[in-house]
């Protein structure tokens, strides 16, 4: 015994009860879970390493089946991350309940490679998705307008767009926070690679840059967005020779009567809403039911996932694994989107009941999927520039931020599965 | 207009039309009797406008607002709210022709003015706002308030350049050295060019201070709380023109820039220059301030000042009382025991202010060397108040300076029969020395539950340990404690790092791990290292090996950041000691070092 490691003599006293021969690793999603989101990482770094796993769906609120490696639970213990052993007989019990109740096993066998659409230099700590991804060690590139317009998004499974404005209006912070030496970057930094471009403006860059992002969708590419993105990308893609930018960064007014050229067929999720043309008033359209930084905002409620079929809807299931199923909601430059402004088909995966609003869409696109969700950060609701940045060890089992890394495995799902 | 619009508008019409309605409720009847004839027709307008906004009817609103313009175009009240109606309408443009209206009739009228540049900012039409902007100029060229607001649409547009221009023009058509200094500064400030911003500044203060308050407020409102401005603009004050006034806000200034030495010679010359009355007045806001920004010394000069005066026999005590407090807190204890004989004599017999204060001169007596004379003190002391809370803290000080004499006997003897948390701790050290472990660790246990924060804690500590360790290791603990009590920590960890190694494997981690805390404490980082090393290689099983662990990261972290060891300690204890309670610690540690959470 004495030349046992005691590292490895600790790794056995992690685990209550180990079975010496385990062949799986029960990651729970439920109460018992450490670390929720860490366990997302846990799920990632298995996949990097070629170790296959399953999602089970509805088990245990979506828990995770994980190959019982001792580097698997070297890494699980190091992260905080819940893990059970699972013998053959209890895997047995488990294929057996998730056959007889909504439940399903999903098999996730690639580690999707990730890119993050944010300009460089940003620190993480700026956006729910990087925040989110550095917390649970998933690793990912950064991406901006340059690698977009030179087609590298082909690269990657699994495409998230950070707090982008893409009418090319600088997010309207200029209504608040002209002369900021931040603001002043950003306009400058837009400039030089609209000009890089030869573009004659910003608004023109990101139209482009919209473009390219949904021929990467239509293409078969999985994209996340959330915040402002959501909005404006679908606004930049409808917008087709209409000017809906302010003067302040196109040097000219918007078209007054944008609203009625706009060409929704374009678009993912939204169809016929009103383009906001007013330069001061701090919204881009009406697709946004909360309106945040206008006087006619409206309060934060909370939002209920919603109750898929996992065996006949796995996708949607999939996005909204949770342990908890009603969330507070948090307030974003877009909040949520207006029932009244969803396209047929969209599917709706979270709702604020007796709201005319929706948190949380998906919907497909060409051959790609893309995914919604509105607001900024799931836990600071209702985030000010120059807020302190979450940290996220404070938020462990946060069911927020568990949306947003459902969106990141999603990718990793088998494509047969997918296609069901 | 849809359902949809018709809610939104109610929505964000109502907050607003509110407090318009109350304005107008409060404000009627004066403005009614200001306007006569029509005056009372166009109030009722107004408030039927207000009431159709607060239900969200913007249109009815509008309209009756711009009725009530039709009729008389420089009604202000109307003018306004017609803006607020516009802007929330998204048609704030639509305000121009109204307020050239106003202009037309008034061309004087501040508020249409400022309305038409603000407008123009809004909508970004820079060659109108600059046409609008020389328009107010030229119809008020020698008054500052164009200038100053001019400057302000500028500032918040971020062309600090264009504001400095308008305020310079300012200054120059005023024909005011110091005019809009006030304002220049903070432009210059905003603009990072604070050597500018303090002229400004300095000039705003003016000769007799009058601008001082307003200038303070500024540097309080600065990122820095003003820190990188204010030596120079103390350095200003005290050179250019340096009255009396302006001397004093320098005074002040540097107190509150915690700037010790500067504070105390500018305070001190101000003091001797101002007349009598008005001293004793500078000085006590000089004590107040410097005690409250911990300049200790400076509130001592200036309450020592303040005791040359005559005043109700109360206050003098009081001012007596922070003196001596002072004197302790600077280490002066001649000074302090000077006072509370003072106080001692000044207060009634049988006072709590009297009793207190002998205490203190007791105590401070045996302090200065005086220990005889000190004890013989106490034993009246305690003769005359048997009862005194004073008497726990008194002896256990008297005891402590003659065990630091090694007089163990005595320092018994003065302990007596009290008991209190202070004279338990001297017991349980007089037991180490006698190597009575039993009854030091029975007097520190006892000594515990009326301590509070570290010590208690520490306390607690130092009572466990005694329970696990043998004769031999207990010889060793007595020996280190007396050296701390000689005020030798280095000593003290010396011995336990030393002489340690014979001592078995159960004990042997936790002495060193005593030893390491007390090395902290002293800042010895060094020793500490070099202990907690010794616990993780030789018992890295011990209980005390993954404290060590996590100290031990924390140092070579704070080294270096990126130093892999830093990881591979946290990793360790992780895997090494999962039930250990500072795993999650640990787990958060190296999140920070992997950048996985901000640094906080």
């Amino acid at each position: 015994m004495r030349f046992v490691s005691p590292i490895l003599l600790a790794l056995s006293a992690v685990l209550v009860a180990t079975p010496s021969h385990a062949q799986y690793l029960l990651a729970p999603m439920d109460a018992a879970q450490t670390n929720h989101l860490k366990a997302y990482g846990l799920t990632y770094w298995s996949l990097q390493r070629g170790l296959s796993a399953e999602w089970l769906l509805n088990y245990r609120a979506g828990s995770f089946l994980l190959r019982d490696r001792p580097e698997v639970r070297r890494e699980a213990a190091l992260r905080g991350v819940h893990v059970e052993p699972v013998n053959a007989s209890q895997l047995a019990q488990i294929r057996a309940t998730i056959e007889e109740n909504n439940m399903e096993s999903i098999i996730l066998e690639k580690a999707p490679k990730i890119a993050v659409y944010t300009p460089p230099n940003t620190p993480p700590w700026d956006d729910a998705v990087t925040l989110a991804l550095t917390y649970a060690d998933i690793p990912y590139d950064k991406v901006w307008d340059e690698e977009v317009l030179q087609g590298r998004l082909k690269e990657y499974e699994w495409l998230h767009l950070h707090h982008e404005d893409f009418t090319g209006q600088y997010s309207k912070f200029y209504i608040g926070y002209a002369g900021q030496p931040w603001l002043q970057e950003e306009v400058e930094r837009n400039q030089a690679m609209a000009a890089k471009f030869g573009l004659p403006d910003v608004p023109t860059l990101k139209k482009n840059v919209a473009n390219e992002i949904a021929r990467y969708v239509s293409d078969g590419g999985f994209m996340f967005a959330m915040c402002t993105a959501t909005e404006t990308i679908e606004l930049a893609l409808a917008a087709v020779g209409v000017d809906i930018a302010a003067p302040f960064s196109d040097g000219t007014p918007a078209d007054p009567d944008a609203t009625s050229k706009m060409q929704w067929d374009r678009t993912m999720a939204f169809q016929g809403a009103e383009v906001q043309t007013n330069p001061s008033v701090n919204a881009f359209s009406d697709i946004d039911g909360h309106q945040v930084n206008t006087p006619w905002r409206q309060p934060l409620g909370a939002f209920v996932l919603f109750d898929f079929s996992a065996k006949f809807d796995p996708v949607p299931s999939m996005l909204v694994q949770n342990h908890e199923n009603v969330l507070p909601d948090f307030y974003g430059l877009t909040t949520s989107f207006r029932r009244d402004r969803l396209k047929p088909g969209v599917i709706v995966l979270a709702e604020e009941e007796g709201a005319g609003w929706v948190k949380y869409i998906h919907g497909t696109y060409g051959q790609g999927t893309w995914t919604f969700l509105g607001g900024h950060d799931p836990e600071d609701p209702q985030h000010q520039i120059g807020d302190p940045p979450t940290d996220l060890d404070m938020h462990p089992h946060s069911p927020g931020y568990r949306l947003i890394l459902n969106n990141v495995l999603f990718p990793a799902a088998k494509k047969k599965t997918l296609k069901t | 207009m849809t359902a949809v619009d018709a809610t939104r508008r109610t929505a964000r019409a109502r907050v607003a039309a509110r407090a318009v309605a109350l304005v107008l409720l409060w404000a009627g009847p004066a403005a009614a009797q200001a306007i006569n004839g029509q005056g009372g027709q166009e109030i009722q307008q107004l408030r039927e406008a207000a009431l159709r906004e607060s239900a969200g009817d913007l249109e009815s609103a509008e309209r009756i607002l711009r009725s009530v313009l039709e009729a008389r175009p420089t009604s202000l009240s109307a003018l306004l709210s017609l803006e607020r109606v516009l802007r929330m309408q998204g048609r704030v443009e639509e305000i121009i022709p109204p307020i050239e209206r106003v202009l037309a009739e008034d061309p004087s009228s501040v508020v249409a003015h400022q309305m038409r540049v603000r407008t123009y900012s809004t909508l970004d039409a820079l060659p109108e706002l600059e046409r609008a902007a020389e328009a107010w100029i030229r119809a008020m060229p020698r008054v500052e308030t164009p200038y100053r607001e001019i400057a302000r649409v500028w500032e918040a547009r971020g062309d600090y350049k264009q504001a400095i221009r308008v305020l310079e023009r300012g200054r120059s058509r005023v024909g005011r050295k110091d005019a809009l200094a006030l304002e220049l500064g903070d432009v210059y400030a905003r603009a990072g060019d604070l050597d500018r911003a303090v002229r400004e500044w300095d000039r705003a203060i003016g000769p007799t201070a009058r601008g001082f308050s307003l200038v303070r407020r500024r540097l309080a409102m600065l990122p820095d709380g003003g820190a990188s401005v204010l030596p120079s603009l103390i350095d200003a004050l005290m050179r250019s023109s340096p009255t009396l006034e302006r001397r004093r806000a320098a005074a002040e200034l540097a107190i509150d820039a915690g700037l010790a030495n500067r504070a105390e010679e500018i305070a001190k010359a101000v003091a001797a220059d101002l007349p009598p009355d008005e001293r004793q007045g500078f000085l006590v806001e000089v004590a107040r301030r410097a005690e409250g920004g911990h300049l200790y010394r400076l509130a001592y000069w200036a309450y020592s000042e303040l005791l040359t005066y005559d005043g109700p026999a109360n206050q003098m005590l009081a001012v007596r009382s922070r003196v001596a407090e002072l004197a302790l807190t600077l280490g002066d204890t001649a000074s302090a025991r000077e006072n509370y004989l003072a106080l001692e004599k000044a207060f009634d017999a049988d006072s709590p202010e009297r009793r207190q204060a002998t205490a203190f001169r007791i105590e401070l007596t045996a302090r200065e060397g005086d220990l005889d004379k000190a004890i013989q003190e106490f034993a009246e002391f305690q003769r005359s108040f048997k009862e005194a809370p004073e008497l726990d803290r008194l002896a256990a000080s008297l005891a402590d300076l003659l065990l630091r004499r090694g007089d163990v006997d005595r320092a018994e003897e003065v302990l007596g029969r009290l008991s209190g948390p202070r004279t338990s701790l001297v017991r349980s050290h007089i037991a180490l020395r006698r190597g009575d472990v039993t009854a030091a660790r029975a007097a520190l246990l006892a000594a515990a539950p009326a301590l509070h924060g570290e010590e208690a804690t520490e306390t607690i500590g130092l009572a466990t340990l005694l329970g696990r360790v043998s004769p031999a290791g207990a010889e060793l603990l007595s020996r280190a404690m007396t050296e701390l009590a000689l005020g030798r920590t280095q000593d003290a960890v010396a011995i336990l790092w030393a002489e340690s190694g014979g001592l078995n494997s159960v004990e042997r981690p936790a002495i060193l791990e005593f030893a390491a805390r007390l090395a902290d404490r002293s800042e010895l980082e060094t020793e500490a290292e070099r202990i907690r090393r010794a616990i993780i290689t030789d018992h890295p099983q011990a209980p005390e090996a993954p404290a060590a662990l996590l100290a031990l990261a924390y140092a070579v972290s704070a080294r270096d950041p990126d130093a892999p060891e830093a990881r591979e300690l946290l990793e360790r204890l992780i895997l090494e000691h999962p039930r250990s309670a500072l795993v999650p610690q640990a787990r958060r540690e190296l999140n920070r070092l992997q950048g996985r959470i901000p640094n906080s």
